[in-house]
């Protein structure tokens, strides 16, 4: 489709000083093949080091200064990352090829967001001038993953702030853009060849029949339940902007020849895969208390899960019974865990006391306290008492007659969530039974598992994640089809 | 080219609707035994007669699933004649938040488990994805739920089944 507009996203590892030259060589087949060209470029980074201008380099220098740094310094700190690596790009491209190049931030390429510094949202772009750069048939280059806001701040009359989208928001900008430009494709140029079946790192030692490969067609939810779940291949959000507005997606290479992955809509395809891939998730913590049956129970639970909702932790896994109640979190989170909640004093109504018994005390309401604190196992073992034990003790010290309760939480030991994704997966039958024969058959413990629509996954121990996926892969993907025939 | 207009880009949906599922049967069973049959063998059986489960629970030591009521007595036997102390209960319902992306949502547990318990609906499990939030309660209890649920987060139940919904 001569003249039509491509949107390329080139990721961190593709537009390295030793990587530039592939980005740009995949740029000038778009435009030998008659397209309009918008790039749009994240910051270097190299698998495993940290690069100058990289997201987290920049990250650990202003934290280096200080931990609190200033939401709306910090996002006009981290777009420096984009801006530089997009006019490198722009430059070596206008170097060596012969087209004229412009590079643009968020801001100047039109894109408007909300002010929430850090993870700020998208919510219109203006593609004027992006329109008349390609009209003069100019390369567009445009840094990723920020935007400005457009309306004054209510409390300092300031706008046209730099904002961030948050991680892998570069996959973001290319879809926006990819809709308001009216393009006939977004491809996003990465390091694997395609939307893969499993992460190919965790394959490496294995013979090439049994690793992963790439698809030629995924869809849309496929994609966005695989983001959700863990795999790197496209960031949620922007399989979610494609999703919703129908735009066009490919997943290729920067530096080998392939045709990549088609993400599209489930209407255009006459049949799909019953399993599309094995996704894993990063490093999870299950965290677990128990206690008495009882109504305090109930209570101790809806306090700790609204402590941790204000404290924006997300939990997920969340397995409640009447003495019991455990849950998964980020590793993130878990050190917001332990400063929120050990040490925290939760009193509760206790059972009512009768008429004479709380006339004695001033017609006062009883009160139980409960006093969080973490596990013994998990203390170290020249420690007497845990601070559970010496608040507990001082609270009973100072109100003589108060009843006071020692819960324990625990922070269990790393996991991580291996997830099983296709269309429709809950109807296909027996995906359930084998993914738990297989990890059975290589003494696998499965903790919890979980499931939607598209998906089922399991909560394992972290050691247990490669054999884990290499396992499922092997059994639900590479033997294929034929493992459903019942 | 087109026009030249701001175009503006659709949010990430949140929390959209709720649903409801009634004529559920709850079986459970301890999977702990040494020596005992594997879970496998619970699922494997299930699948060969053609048994859909759903809402499943892993705990250390036990599991918990949900089946349509009118295969529930069959599901039962089923895990019985596989070796498992299947314990049934009945009239149970499903009633569902669903969310575009429920992990950067944080919150919504701690505002289903404050909702149900202020409208005095006793939640037997919950059930989580990443885009829902399902809350198994007792078939009497399901219309209160659904209506404390979409009281506390300002949404309706949705008739029809959409791309996110569990089942």
């Amino acid at each position: 489709m001569p003249d039509s507009i491509v949107v390329a996203k080139f990721g961190g590892t593709s537009v390295t000083e030793q990587a530039r030259q592939h980005a740009a060589a995949r740029i000038a087949a778009l435009k030998a093949e008659g397209h309009k060209v918008v790039a749009v470029i994240s910051a270097m980074r190299v698998k495993g080091q940290k690069e100058v201008f990289s997201t987290d380099y920049l990250i650990e220098l202003a934290e280096s200064i200080g931990p609190d740094v200033n939401l709306r310094s910090k996002d006009l700190l981290l777009s420096c990352g984009e801006i530089v690596s997009t006019v490198l790009m722009s430059h070596y491209m206008s170097a060596y090829y012969p087209w004229r190049t412009v590079p643009l931030t968020g801001g100047q390429a039109g894109i408007i967001t909300d002010f929430k510094y850090g993870d700020a949202s998208m919510v219109a772009i203006s593609p004027e001038y992006i329109f008349r750069l390609l009209e003069e048939d100019t390369i567009v280059f445009v840094a990723g993953f920020q935007g400005v806001t457009d309306t004054a701040e209510s409390d300092s009359g300031y706008h046209g702030a730099i904002t961030t989208l948050g991680r892998g928001g570069s996959d973001a900008t290319a879809c926006a853009l990819g809709h308001a430009l009216g393009a006939a494709r977004v491809d996003i140029f990465t390091d694997v060849p395609g939307v893969m079946t499993a992460d190919p790192d965790f394959f490496r030692d294995l013979p090439e029949e049994e690793r992963p490969f790439p698809h030629d067609y995924v869809t849309y939810d496929d994609v966005c339940e695989m983001a959700h779940l863990g795999a790197r291949v496209v960031q949620a959000r922007a399989a979610e902007i494609a999703m919703q507005h129908q735009v066009r997606l490919r997943v290729a290479s920067t530096t080998e020849e392939c045709k990549g992955t088609i993400i599209t809509s489930a209407e255009e395809f006459e049949s799909l895969a019953k399993v599309t891939s094995v996704a894993h998730s990063d490093r999870v913590f299950q965290v677990e208390f128990s206690m008495n049956e009882g109504p305090d129970k109930k209570q101790i639970e809806e306090e700790i899960l609204r402590l941790l909702g204000e404290a924006e932790v997300s939990v997920y896994f969340v397995n409640s019974t009447p003495r019991s109640t455990s849950f998964v979190v980020s590793e993130s989170a878990v050190e917001t865990i332990r400063e929120l909640l050990y040490g925290m004093v939760i009193p509760i109504p206790a059972p009512s006391a009768s008429r004479d018994a709380r006339a004695q005390e001033g017609g006062r309401e009883r009160l139980r306290y409960y006093v969080i604190g973490p596990r013994p196992s998990s203390v170290s073992p020249w420690m007497k008492k845990t601070n559970v034990q010496r608040q507990s003790e001082i609270l009973r010290a100072r109100t003589p007659g108060t009843e006071v309760v020692e819960l324990e939480i625990a922070v269990g030991t790393p996991c991580r969530i291996i997830s099983v994704i296709g269309p429709n997966l809950k109807n296909v039958p027996g995906v359930l039974y084998r993914v738990t024969e297989t990890c059975e058959q290589m003494n696998l413990e499965i903790l919890e598992i979980a499931e939607s629509k598209n998906s089922l996954s399991c909560l394992v121990d972290e050691g247990d994640v490669i054999p884990a996926v290499q396992g499922l892969h092997q059994r639900l993907i590479i033997e294929g089809a034929s493992a459903f025939v019942e | 080219m087109r026009g030249l207009a701001r175009v503006p880009i659709v949010p990430s949906r949140g929390i959209t609707h709720l649903r409801r599922r009634n004529g559920i049967t709850h079986l459970s069973f301890a999977t702990s035994g040494q020596g005992g049959p594997r879970l496998s063998e619970a699922f494997g059986s299930l699948s060969r007669q053609g048994l859909n489960v759903f809402f499943i629970k892993k705990s250390l030591d036990a599991i918990g699933l949900g089946v349509d009521a009118s295969e529930g007595e069959k599901a039962a036997q089923v895990l019985r004649d596989a070796g498992f102390d299947a314990k049934a209960r009945d009239k149970c319902a499903v009633a569902c938040v669903v969310a575009s992306n429920m992990k950067y949502v944080p919150g919504v547990i701690h505002r289903i488990v404050r909702s149900l318990n202020k409208a005095n609906v006793e939640l037997l499990s919950t059930s989580d994805s990443f885009n829902s939030v399902s809350c198994l309660v007792e078939s009497t209890d399901l219309d209160a739920a659904i209506r404390a649920l979409a009281e506390e987060f300002g949404i309706e139940e949705s008739p029809v089944p959409g791309p996110m919904d569990p089942w």
